[in-house]
């Protein structure tokens, strides 16, 4: 059974449901169909041979799509894969399952943007790659215009022309990398297998690693192409941020491991400083507009903007450790910032406010809500024994060595983030009641965030059996980048 | 003179040729029999017309058929050739002609305008885009191209009470007489160079060269351009598509643009070819220019039917950009124009919908919560308006894709670089009206958009999506289509 196929198309069918059954049923229907993907996602972990010696252990096709181009639909998970697969398995059922969750089309779309997104992780031609890469997007948009708050037009056509500026450039180069196989192999194919076979020439690499990198970076939000995270992060129902933040902004991250890293080694060696540069940049404008803004919402937003500079940081560091870190960070991230917002969206839902200084005293009223903010707020700092850890610390070791300033805002950012994180704690859980009093989870409620509470303790506790199987998918990678730097010369 | 010893006239057998050329006729002797029936009676012959017309249609299209099956070759002594692209094209534009018939009746009694000439009208024209089609001739060309415009001017003039559709009509004959002057001028220098106006005799003359062939092809691609709405030849195109009804400026951006774009590409793929790289560079100058200033006049457009004029222009460069590349990729014009047509034909039917007390009222701010009341409606409407902005899963992307190739592959990266400014700015001018549709209600009279509108909108989007999800089938027919037209 073609097991990743099934993988995709399963919520594309859940949503199809969803828009026929009658309107009570929606909800369930849709939560069953993100549960039922969860367990193929499952299904998939455990057919996942670490062991194995291929690139993609798991692999279909490719069968012909497009044939006239050599387009093909073709799927494939090594270890990065993998682990963003489970990521966005694990986080949708939680955003469909939240109390404040929308009704039937949002469901469906958010089931829809689903879809796209595992074909993201998995697609292994660069134009479905592309098409998914895009089409994840639009569901959400379309939630987000259409049920979003008071400026929820403006958030959205910000985000849709940031993105299309950077996914045409991206749709232009990936055309360029395909007319060139096609002249150095005589055959058309857009496989990532076939294009790696044929190295683009010199001349044109850093112009296409550019136009692959400005896509992935608009879509991680890298300072200075966030300008279409605040309002979007603020102005989106709950359940779509909690997909945009947790699943959409990590296939930047997920473009460049996969896509423009392996492609074009060489520029991507050339390019590293400056990455290093904008994730560094990020890391600490991010960190210091989290600390100044009153919104929760807006302080998560910010903070996945220093978050996820950290995770540029590591690509642009480019060593074994760097690049491992950096992929686990980005999926860890997705876990707990996707636990913050649910969080957020309950205190929003109860009381219509969601200021840091509207509430106070939590711990004492809402135990079970203060637990589990207190939680993920400890596995967003990188407290050791949770999530956040292993990847801050791989990701710090290994740009240590090449790049030492790099590291040392990404420990700077490390401690802004544990300022203005602990501070959220401290105002919303502690001190003097604020104006409103909302009352304690609802078991309901409370379920989907201990879930991914419980996955950030283990995957803490118990990192192993991931990074066995992710490591091996970033050597490959930073293998590549260190033999187009022994290849440059000093 | 002894008129008796002259030779016998051979007179060919042309009994198969018209058998071939069966879906043309099909639509001519519909148009006669429509038009007769219109004129028979006042009340019961609009309906008779209409049954009649889709009749008509639905003929011409199944008739297509076998020749989009075979492999088909010259017919009439050379004048035309009847072959897997006519057959192709001719479908698409008898798709077309439907869709702007089925808009038809609802807008005209709307604007008070309905007259049982009309589809006589819509069906003559379409037999001048079908002469344009398979001609292989540039006599039969022109005569195509006429018969075509003079159809279309009237349904241009039909909305007589309105101010801006007799300056539409006025604009558009003046503009398109002097077009058509140029061409036949140009068809006289290619004549006088060629020996001959068959497309395979100015091909032969294109090899060898001459000043006189150069200005005549010169001229002749002019003409093109201005039917087709190329910048700088695009000064009509807005005018016409705000000014005519709305199902007339549906046909215009459909049948006559696909009518008149693959007349170019028959005659590009024979002729230019041999003529030399130097006439691709002229092309895709004007392509350039058509897809930025269309993108860029398209921003501040209030009127939504303007708002499509401008948004053709743009989509004119881009489907000129596979055409001057030549080569294997001329196939993405005939994939671009298809996409083109079928999310124009979803947009015209909103703007069709927009007439109310007896005028059109195409202003886009009225679409302002269109979404609130019929979200099905405006999910179909926006799908149409992201496919001409070429968002992946609609037929714009794979459109874009081939356009890119083309650009590439033919006149090189700045051509791409162009491509990717000016889809960029596709996306940002079609998100406005996207964005109103989901925005608050607001104060002007509301869009109702009755069953008629629903109908094409409903197909529109059928073929969009399927073209954007699977590509793979059309797209082999179009190329196998234009890749029998080089030889």
């Amino acid at each position: 059974m073609p097991i990743l196929t099934v993988l995709i198309v399963l919520p594309a069918l859940g949503a199809a449901l969803v828009a026929i059954v009658p309107r009570r049923l929606a909800r369930p229907t849709a939560l069953a169909a993100s549960l039922a993907t969860l367990g193929v996602a499952v299904a998939v972990w455990a057919r996942f041979d670490p062991a194995s010696a291929e690139p993609f252990p798991l692999h279909e096709g490719p069968w012909p799509w497009i044939p006239d181009l050599g387009v093909a639909w073709a799927l494939g998970l090594d270890g990065v894969g993998l682990v963003f697969v489970l990521l966005t398995a694990v986080v949708v059922p939680a955003a469909l399952a939240a109390r404040s969750a929308p009704g039937r089309a949002p469901a469906a779309l958010l089931l829809l943007s689903e879809s796209a997104v595992l074909g993201c992780f998995t697609a292994l031609d660069l134009f479905l790659f592309y098409a998914f890469f895009e089409a994840m997007l639009l569901p959400v948009l379309v939630v987000l215009a259409g049920f979003g708050g008071a400026g929820r037009i403006r958030a959205a056509v910000r985000l849709l022309l940031y993105t299309l500026a950077g996914s045409l450039p991206l749709l232009a180069a990936a055309v360029a990398t395909w007319v060139h196989h096609r002249a150095a192999a005589g055959a058309p194919s857009a496989l990532l297998a076939d294009l790696l076979s044929t190295p683009v020439p010199a001349a044109w690499a850093p112009w296409l690693f550019a136009a692959f990198a400005l896509a992935f970076a608009v879509k991680s939000a890298v300072v200075p192409l966030h300008g279409w995270l605040p309002d979007a992060y603020a102005e989106a129902p709950v359940g779509a941020v909690v997909v945009l933040s947790a699943l959409l902004a990590k296939a930047g991250i997920y473009g460049f491991l996969r896509w423009a890293l392996p492609l074009f080694p060489e520029a991507a060696v050339r390019a590293g400083p400056v990455l290093l540069a904008l994730g560094s940049l990020g890391v600490l404008y991010g960190g210091l507009l989290a600390w100044v803004q009153r919104d929760l919402r807006r302080v998560v937003a910010w903070a996945s903007v220093s978050h996820l500079g950290l995770c540029v940081v590591g690509l642009g560091a480019g060593t074994r450790e760097a690049l491992a870190g950096s992929a686990w960070q980005a999926a860890v991230h997705g876990l707990y910032t996707g636990a913050l917002f649910l969080l957020v969206g309950v205190l929003e839902a109860r009381t219509g406010r969601r200021g840091v200084d509207d509430f106070g005293g939590l711990a004492a009223t809402a135990p079970r809500f203060a637990f589990l903010l207190g939680l993920a707020v400890l596995a967003a700092i990188a407290v050791p024994g949770l999530a956040g850890f292993p990847g801050e610390f791989l990701l710090v070791a290994g740009t240590w060595r090449v790049a030492p300033a790099a590291a040392v805002a990404a420990v700077l950012g490390a401690v802004l983030g544990a300022a203005y994180l602990l501070r959220v704690v401290e105002r919303v859980c502690f001190g003097r009641p604020g104006a409103d009093a909302p009352a304690d989870l609802a078991p309901g409620e409370a379920l989907p965030v201990a879930v991914l509470g419980l996955l950030l303790v283990g995957l803490g506790v118990f990192a192993g059996p991931f990074l066995d199987r992710v490591t091996p998918a970033t050597d490959r990678v930073a293998a590549a980048l260190e033999a187009a730097r022994a290849g440059e010369g000093p | 003179m002894d008129w008796t010893t002259l030779p016998p006239v051979a007179i060919p057998d042309l009994g198969p040729d018209l058998l071939r050329a069966s879906p043309v006729l099909a639509v001519f002797v519909a148009a006669l029999v429509v038009l007769l029936a219109g004129a028979a009676g006042r009340g019961r012959g609009a309906r008779v017309a209409t049954v009649l017309t889709a009749v008509g249609l639905a003929l011409a299209g199944i008739l297509a058929v076998p020749l989009l099956l075979s492999h088909g070759g010259p017919a009439f002594g050379g004048a035309a050739r009847l072959d897997r692209y006519s057959g192709l094209v001719v479908l698409i534009l008898v798709a077309c002609t439907a869709g702007a018939a089925a808009l038809s009746p609802s807008l005209l009694r709307a604007v008070d305008a309905r007259i049982p000439e009309h589809d006589a009208l819509l069906l003559l024209s379409l037999l001048g885009m079908g002469l344009l089609v398979v001609a292989d001739d540039l006599l039969l060309a022109f005569v195509g191209l006429e018969i075509m415009t003079v159809a279309a001017w009237v349904l241009t003039a039909l909305n007589r009470s309105e101010a801006t559709g007799v300056e539409a009509a006025v604009r558009y004959f003046v503009l398109g007489a002097f077009s058509s002057a140029f061409l036949l001028y140009g068809v006289a220098f290619v004549y006088g160079a060629a020996g001959g106006t068959g497309y395979a005799e100015a091909a032969v003359a294109a090899a060898s060269g001459g000043r006189i062939f150069g200005v005549g092809l010169a001229m002749v691609l002019v003409g093109f351009a201005f039917k087709v709405g190329a910048v700088p030849f695009h000064p009509w195109v807005p005018d016409v598509y705000q000014g005519a009804p709305a199902p007339a400026s549906a046909l215009f951006a459909t049948g006559v643009k696909v009518a008149a774009f693959a007349a170019l590409l028959r005659f590009t793929a024979a002729v230019l070819p041999a003529a030399g790289p130097r006439w691709g560079v002229a092309l895709a100058v004007l392509a350039a220019a058509s897809m930025l200033v269309g993108a860029a006049a398209a921003f501040v457009q209030r009127d939504l039917k303007r708002f499509l004029g401008w948004s053709a222009v743009s989509h004119t460069g881009f489907a000129l950009v596979p055409l001057a590349g030549g080569g294997a990729g001329m196939h993405g014009t005939l994939v671009y124009l298809a996409a083109y047509a079928a999310a124009s034909l979803g947009a015209f039917a909103v703007a069709a919908s927009m007439a109310h007390d007896g005028r059109e009222d195409p202003d886009m701010e009225r679409l302002r919560g269109l979404g609130r009341r019929h979200p099905w409606l405006a999910a179909g409407f926006a799908t149409c308006l992201l496919s001409l902005a070429g968002l992946p899963l609609t037929a714009g992307f794979p459109a874009k894709v081939y356009v890119l190739l083309a650009a590439w592959e033919g006149a090189g990266g700045w051509l791409a670089a162009v491509v990717v400014v000016a889809a960029l700015a596709g996306a940002a001018y079609a998100v406005r009206p996207v964005a109103l549709l989901f925005a608050e209600p607001g104060e002007g009279v509301p869009v109702e958009i009755g069953r008629a509108a629903r109908g094409v909108l409903v197909v529109a989007v059928i073929v969009v999506l399927a073209l954007g999800v699977m590509p793979g089938p059309f797209v082999d027919l179009c190329r196998l289509a234009v890749a029998e037209l080089g030889g």
